[in-house]
């Protein structure tokens, strides 16, 4: 297993009046070469818990073992976490800090004891990677891009490091519709192709629905269901309730359904409800 | 024909530093909203919509050319507050946006400003927090609150203003689906209050319920039109790094292989319609 999570509860300001219960007794595993989508309402403890896993936030109770070290125990260097778990947060453009692109996306490998030479190379391909120009951004401030811009810089600085568990809070709002699907291309790439382990934090279904293996689906702090998109997607009702939804052709299935048709609400993706609907409608 | 209420004409916009000199994030615009519309606008990452935006509300100054704001050149510095007050911003990210340390001082940061009494102040503070689902966090401190709070928490803080006329910067970017679906409605009722909205988004399918659609492309205007026009010609929006909505290749899926689909669908409902049609 590549991270096993136990009974984790995380309570921010315990004992305060601003005490809250963000995550509550959280238990799951997953394995080296997943692709873990996330999702859940807002507040409802997505953000919390990928902290937890680089050791960012300490839990109030529960154990995280990521490749069989216990992150939390006192003498684990923060740097060994750092290479094992690369975080793209929710906002990374605010981890923007040096003057050029070059240097914010140097940050991470340099710190990792790299040489010129290898940081130099790590740097232009993660740069590339993300659809960016090098010769034309290297030398630019981050603070000059656009926010679409912004964003790929950031996650370029994650990619450098290369980490075999990357987690993304939601790294494709802000991107253009192809920027979106280049994105989602290229983290699928990593896990088919590298092996990365990858957990993706969003808040599109059909995101989710088209590209990870499993889904962790949250609500209050609590871990709901954890299971394939055609599992997870079978209840849209229950989804409904917790400000989720399915992914739009699915919802169209089901209002085909509803008008009595005789169709498989089962698809979830573009392309399986047109084939279902096709089949039902088609002469 | 109602009155219009942003004029843009030839405006230019550079962006001139050390490090980028001379990026033109605007060439030649012209552009006319009248009061009551809802526009839609979209484009690549780096199109200039933000600059756009920046210019309604005279954060920034055109480089060349006149932006007219309620009919006040945004150049003159003794309209920049009256513009404001006419047409507010919600930006892309809410941290920018916060002043306060505690949620309801940060939404009634704007009413204030306006110098109102007190009690319409709490009025206002109360109903906007209301709007979007933020009452209960009143007492809470920005960062206390999730991404999505946050952003529900900065759109509380421009509704509670009342100005006429409202620009969305990707207000929606952090929301979960419910609450997406909460925002819109509630730039849908403004609206048809009077307030006229303009809705910068990289998701096609918010807006499919604009009465207009301005498609940007490197500085400039490249597509204006309904809904229903921008969105029949899909090979075009894929060569400006756009889509469809979901529904709308759904239905193309459902066309290519052979049923009889009418063109023009934008919504669920009116696909479910047109299937039932068909059996
Ligand atoms: N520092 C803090 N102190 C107190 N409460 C906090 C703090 N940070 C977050 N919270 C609360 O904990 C809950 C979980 O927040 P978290 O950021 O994990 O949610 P999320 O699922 O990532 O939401 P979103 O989709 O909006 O990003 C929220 O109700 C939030 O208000
Ligand atoms: N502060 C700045 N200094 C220099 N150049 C800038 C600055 N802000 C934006 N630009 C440049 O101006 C152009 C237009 O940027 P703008 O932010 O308006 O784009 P946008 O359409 O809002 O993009 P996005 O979808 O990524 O938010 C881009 O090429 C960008 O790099
Ligand atoms: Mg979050
Ligand atoms: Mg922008």
């Amino acid at each position: 297993m590549s991270i096993e999570v136990k009974n984790l509860s995380h309570i921010y300001s315990k004992g305060t009046v601003f005490e809250h219960i963000a995550l509550e007794d959280v238990s799951f595993e997953v394995g080296p070469h997943d692709f873990i989508g996330i999702i859940g309402h807002t507040g409802s403890g997505k953000s919390t818990l990928i902290q937890h896993i680089n050791r960012l936030l300490v839990p109030t109770s529960g154990t995280i073992v990521v490749n069989n070290i216990n992150i939390n125990e006192p003498n684990v260097p923060m740097k060994e976490i750092v290479k094992r778990v690369g975080i793209v947060f929710q906002y990374p453009e605010y981890q923007l800090f040096e003057e050029t692109v070059y240097k914010d996306v140097s940050f991470g490998p340099k710190n990792l004891g790299y040489d010129e030479e290898k940081v130099d190379f790590l740097v232009k391909q993660s740069i590339e990677i993300m659809g960016l120009d090098y010769e034309e951004i290297k030398d630019k401030s981050p603070f000059e891009l656009s926010g679409g811009q912004k964003r790929r810089v950031a996650i370029a600085g994650v990619i450098a490091m290369k980490p075999p568990i990357l987690i993304l809070d939601e790294p494709t709002s802000g991107l253009d519709p192809m920027g979106r699907r280049e994105m989602l291309d290229m983290i699928k790439n990593m896990n088919k192709q590298l092996g990365m382990c990858i957990i993706l934090v969003t808040h599109s279904m059909d995101d989710v629905a088209e590209y990870a293996d499993k889904i962790m689906v949250f609500s209050s702090g609590r871990l709901m269901k954890y299971g394939p998109p055609a599992e997870v997607f079978a209840d849209s009702k229950f989804l409904a309730d917790i400000s989720l939804d399915v992914p739009q052709s699915k919802a169209v299935l089901e209002r085909l359904k509803e008008e009595g048709y005789e169709i498989d609400t089962s698809a979830y993706t573009t392309k399986e409800a047109a084939k279902e609907i096709i089949r039902v409608f088609g002469k | 024909m109602n009155k219009k209420i942003i004029e843009l004409r030839d405006v230019s916009f550079v962006y001139d530093s050390e490090n980028a000199p001379g990026v033109k994030a605007l060439d030649e615009v012209s552009l006319d909203i009248y009061e009551g519309e809802f526009v839609g606008i979209v484009g690549k990452n780096g199109s200039g919509k933000s600059t756009l935006a920046k210019l309604l509300n005279a954060l920034i100054l055109p480089s060349s050319g006149k932006v007219f704001v309620g009919g006040m050149d945004s150049a003159d510095p003794q309209y920049t507050t009256d513009i404001r007050k006419v047409c507010s911003m919600v930006f892309q990210n809410p941290d920018n946006q916060m002043v306060a340390t505690i949620v309801e001082e940060d939404t009634a940061f704007g009413p204030e400003n306006l110098g109102l009494a007190p009690d319409k102040i709490r009025r206002r503070v109360d109903e906007s927090l209301k709007a979007v689902g933020m009452y209960d966090f009143k007492d809470k401190k920005p960062h206390q609150l999730s991404g999505g709070q946050k952003q529900r928490v900065a759109i509380a803080g421009v509704i509670a203003m009342h100005p006429q006329c409202i620009v969305f910067d990707e207000s929606t970017a952090m929301l979960d689906p419910a609450g997406r679906a909460d925002l819109i409605n509630i730039m849908h009722t403004l609206n048809s209050e009077g307030v006229t909205v303009i809705f910068i988004t990289h998701y096609m399918e918010e807006i499919v319920g604009a009465s207009r659609i301005i498609v940007m492309g490197d500085g400039k205007i490249i597509g204006d039109g309904t809904p229903r026009e921008i969105f029949s010609n899909p090979k075009w929006l894929e060569e400006n790094r756009l889509s469809v909505p979901e529904i709308v290749a759904l239905s193309t899926a459902l066309r290519e292989g052979g049923l009889d689909i009418p063109p023009g669908i934008l919504s669920e409902d009116e696909l479910v319609e047109a299937l039932c049609r068909l059996k």
